[in-house]
């Protein structure tokens, strides 16, 4: 049998009742779209189109919050949804109605519901539709989308939706997210100090000036947000009240009054236990994926953040480490209950519903630097074991003196092939944070945001995300003299007027390639500042603001996009880096070196997509010398060579831009690269031709910084030492790599039987 | 503190993999995400989705259900080299 192998498919999850039952209640509900947000946002924003933009936000997030439908799911011990339905997706009408309009009232390219994958259901359809319509006819010409189009010089729009150089559409049809919450902070203050602090700074500010007034909206918005935040916890606690009177098992009675009396405790004051802890965090987690479309909302560094409530609360015997467990993998549960739809187009670069939810484990304290994994470390790594679920992404930190026990305990976890955790090297990642101007213990402190984002939780705001950018495609665009083969627009021709044909040296095409690639991340730089720009002028955040930064924000009276974090970088995602090295170095090698082929040839056979046999010699045989010539992922010093020096070349030039909240309060307002990917490769792969990498017209390009799928042919520590050679230090946003393993190199025995594998999979002593 | 014992037959491979991280993390390595699948079954999980729901696997920046990723999606992970240790 294929499977066979297979640690994860191997091995039953050791799950309480309650968790399994949990898990097959989610798992049974379709996503599906909640209009409910939609609704209540249209009608605030009907009511009060003269208020400031932060109370409109403010007064949205109390009407959705006071309305929308809650529950509580069958046996959780925690509350909070996001939608009408576990994994349903609320609507952001703010953001963006036409491809709303297309695809849910339209149908075009397809209805939601008819997807081949990420297919979303509508309940009560033509009531549901009738009221859909009617939201976005009221929102058409006032969206975020239709704002960052005016504001869009035309050949932007043209580098982005018809050649595709890069693609931010993310941030054009949604919000930005992409920050850790200042958990930390917040649960040892509960929202009832924040809307002290702001009723203070509130008092003390006059009216004589419009940054005076400015922030007096500010704080007045807080303050409703965070009294908003309360009241919907406390319609829990009412919930779970009603529930107890009926429920006749005594057991879930008990737990649903705990539930009351937790949400009638927290998030407006200071929690007193782990489980209160994290109660309070699912509320904030929660609510600014409300507020806001954007995804990437992280968790932060879990075992640190809980480590002294779960101490506590053992050393008092109120808590055990099973029950620890079992609640956090009821938390695990809540965070899967999150999901968001995008456009169709969009879905292409975010297949299979990723949220990004990350979740940090292990690495060091930011003042000791000694190593911090504790005993909340290890249930993290076994509840990811447990429940197998996409969500939360969990991270593990590794550094210099990280265990043994820790890297082989995160091992087995990763050999289920659940693709968690994924393992972050501190040597790079605190250096390259440090390098950008974060203070030491700021960034001895970070975990990790999105895919594979760093930053310190609570203190940084700008996006770790921004546009993805093609590398290919503007390798492609210097090959053909700046134009376009597949739509044969011409964006803007060599500097020499030449294209592959006319190249006399390796050096000419290279410097030809850096002066497009130097043009298109200016480009860049302007799409994401002027997204940025639009943001400020519709989209500012009262609750995001605090959650996210609560200090900084609470101190300046800032929402983030005004500057309101100590921290603040602009990201973005390099992709194909493989691609490019290897077309460049197949180009060096067959037509400057060995002279096998001329410049006019290779051009000839690629534009062709190395199809046509007239030529000698022929399309396919010109595809296998491509080939044949030698690989990134291989330990080659040429090749490796030249991906090193093309995403330097990036990664150097991108944090001499800065974003629009420079010299505003925040560190840093620059941009930086990562090469983060999602499922961009397969997406950006359609618009790409034939390469002299031996890539075919169409195909998906090499995820992150991985060598190009199938290309690395040398073994893992080859492949390993080129991905190495990079300058990763610079990638101060991120780094990416992918690498696929057969489990039978890990396996324990010739055969896995299923409950001795799951024994295994234990950590517990 | 919880302990990982490991049985004999099963430190080679766990230890390799974790060697490999050493000296990827050693030689100036950043960040490294896994899949732990063969391609027969990736292969077999097209054929048979239905027996394969629960089949999760590492996209790039984060996991997914394989059977509901889009066909080629599940094709670049097929395609991606299978490493041996």
């Amino acid at each position: 049998m294929p499977g066979e192998y297979h640690f994860g498919l191997n091995t039953k999850p050791e799950r309480t009742e309650r968790i399994e039952k949990l898990i097959d209640y989610v798992n049974s509900i379709e996503p599906g779209i909640c209009l409910e947000r939609g609704r209540y946002i249209t009608q605030v924003y009907k009511e009060n189109e003269y208020e400031s933009i932060v109370m409109k936000r403010a007064k949205s997030l109390e009407k959705i919050l006071e309305n929308m439908s809650i529950y509580i799911m069958p046996g959780s011990l925690f509350v909070g949804n996001q939608a009408s339905k576990p994994r349903w997706a609320p609507l952001f009408p703010e953001y963006e109605v036409k491809w709303y309009e297309e695809e849910i009232i339209n149908g075009d390219p397809m209805y939601p519901w008819e997807r081949p994958a990420d297919a979303f259901q509508i309940e009560n359809k033509k009531e549901s539709l009738k009221e859909a319509q009617e939201i976005f006819n009221w929102w058409k010409g006032k969206t975020h989308r239709q704002k960052v189009y005016n504001n869009l010089p035309e050949e932007f729009a043209i580098v982005q939706d018809k050649v595709s150089v890069l693609n931010i559409w993310d941030y054009i049809q949604g919000g930005v997210g992409h920050f850790s919450p200042g958990h930390r902070w917040l649960i040892k203050n509960g929202l009832n100090t924040v809307i002290e602090i702001a009723e203070e700074k509130l008092e003390s500010l006059g009216f004589s000036s419009s940054e005076e007034l400015k922030k007096r909206e500010f704080y007045k918005s807080v303050i409703l947000s965070c009294k908003a935040v309360i009241n919907f916890a406390r319609r829990y606690a009412e919930l779970a009240r009603n529930m107890a009177r009926q429920e006749t098992d005594d057991e879930r009675r008990q737990e649903l009054l705990r539930i009351a009396e937790t949400c009638e405790h927290v998030p407006a004051n200071p929690a007193r236990s782990f489980y209160e802890a994290l109660q309070f965090m699912y509320f904030i987690h929660l609510v600014v994926q409300i507020e806001d479309s954007g995804q990437g909302i992280s968790v932060g560094r879990f075992d640190q953040i809980l480590w002294d409530y779960y101490k506590n609360d053992l050393d008092n015997e109120i808590l055990t480490r099973d029950e620890a467990l079992e609640l956090i993998e009821n938390f695990f549960v809540m965070i899967y209950t999150i999901n968001k739809i995008k456009s169709w187009d969009c879905t292409d670069y975010f297949r299979g519903s990723p949220m990004f939810q990350n979740l940090t484990i292990g690495g060091q304290d930011p003042v000791t630097q000694d190593d911090a994994t504790n005993e909340l470390t290890y249930l993290v790594l076994e509840a990811t074991a447990n429940t197998r679920l996409t969500q939360p992404s969990v991270t593990a930190r590794f550094h210099k003196k990280s265990p043994e026990e820790y890297k082989l305990a995160v091992a087995k976890v990763i050999r289920l092939g659940t693709g968690f955790p994924a393992v972050f090297n501190d040597e790079l990642y605190i250096p390259a944070l440090i390098n950008r101007g974060y203070e030491i213990n700021d960034a001895y402190d970070y975990c990790i945001i999105g895919c594979a984002e760093a930053g310190p939780a609570g203190l940084l705001a700008g996006r770790t995300g921004g546009a993805w950018l093609n590398l290919p495609k503007i390798l492609e665009l210097t090959l053909y003299n700046g134009k376009d083969p597949l739509t044969g627009i011409r964006l803007r021709k060599n500097k020499n007027d030449k294209d592959l044909s006319e190249f006399i040296s390796f050096e000419e095409l290279l410097d030809v390639f850096y002066d497009q690639l130097d043009y298109y991340l200016k480009m860049e730089v302007a799409f994401e500042n002027i997204i940025d720009y639009t943001y400020e002028q519709g989209i500012l955040e009262p609750f995001s603001s605090i959650a996210a930064c609560p200090e900084t924000s609470l101190e300046r009276g800032k929402t983030l996009r005004e500057g309101g974090g100590k921290y603040d970088f602009t990201g973005q995602q390099t992709i194909g880096i493989a691609n490019v090295a290897n077309s460049l170095y197949a180009i060096k090698k067959l037509v400057f070196d060995d002279k096998v082929l001329t410049g006019a040839q290779l051009l000839h056979a690629i534009s062709t997509d190395f199809s046509d046999k007239t030529t000698d010699p022929s399309g396919p045989e010109i595809n296998k010398l491509c080939e044949s010539v030698d690989k990134y992922g291989n330990d080659v010093d040429e090749v490796d060579f030249l991906a090193r020096d093309v995403l330097r070349f990036v990664s150097s030039e991108l944090p001499k831009y800065k974003n629009t909240r420079y010299k505003r309060g925040p560190i840093g307002c620059t941009m930086h690269a990562s090469t983060t990917t999602v499922s961009s490769n397969v997406a950006f792969g359609k618009s790409v031709g034939a390469m002299p990498d031996g890539r075919r017209k169409g195909k998906p390009l090499a995820d992150g910084q991985s060598p190009m799928r199938g290309t690395d042919v040398k073994g893992p520590t080859a492949a390993v030492n080129s991905v190495s050679k990079l300058n990763n230090i610079l990638l101060s946003c991120g780094s990416l790599y992918n690498l696929k393993f057969n489990p039978k190199d890990l396996r324990s025995g010739p055969v896995l039987k299923g409950r001795e594998e799951l024994s295994q999979a234990k950590f517990a002593e | 503190m919880p302990k990982v014992e490991l049985k004999s037959n099963e430190e080679t491979g766990l230890r390799k993999f974790v060697g490999l991280i050493d000296h990827y993390f050693a030689n100036g390595g950043m960040q490294m995400q896994f899949n732990m699948v063969s391609k027969e079954t990736l292969l077999d999980a097209q054929k048979h989705p239905e027996r394969y729901k629960d089949l999760l696997v590492r996209v790039a920046g984060y996991s997914a259900y394989f059977t509901q990723l889009a066909k080629e999606v599940q094709e670049d992970i097929i395609e991606r080299t299978e490493e041996r240790l």
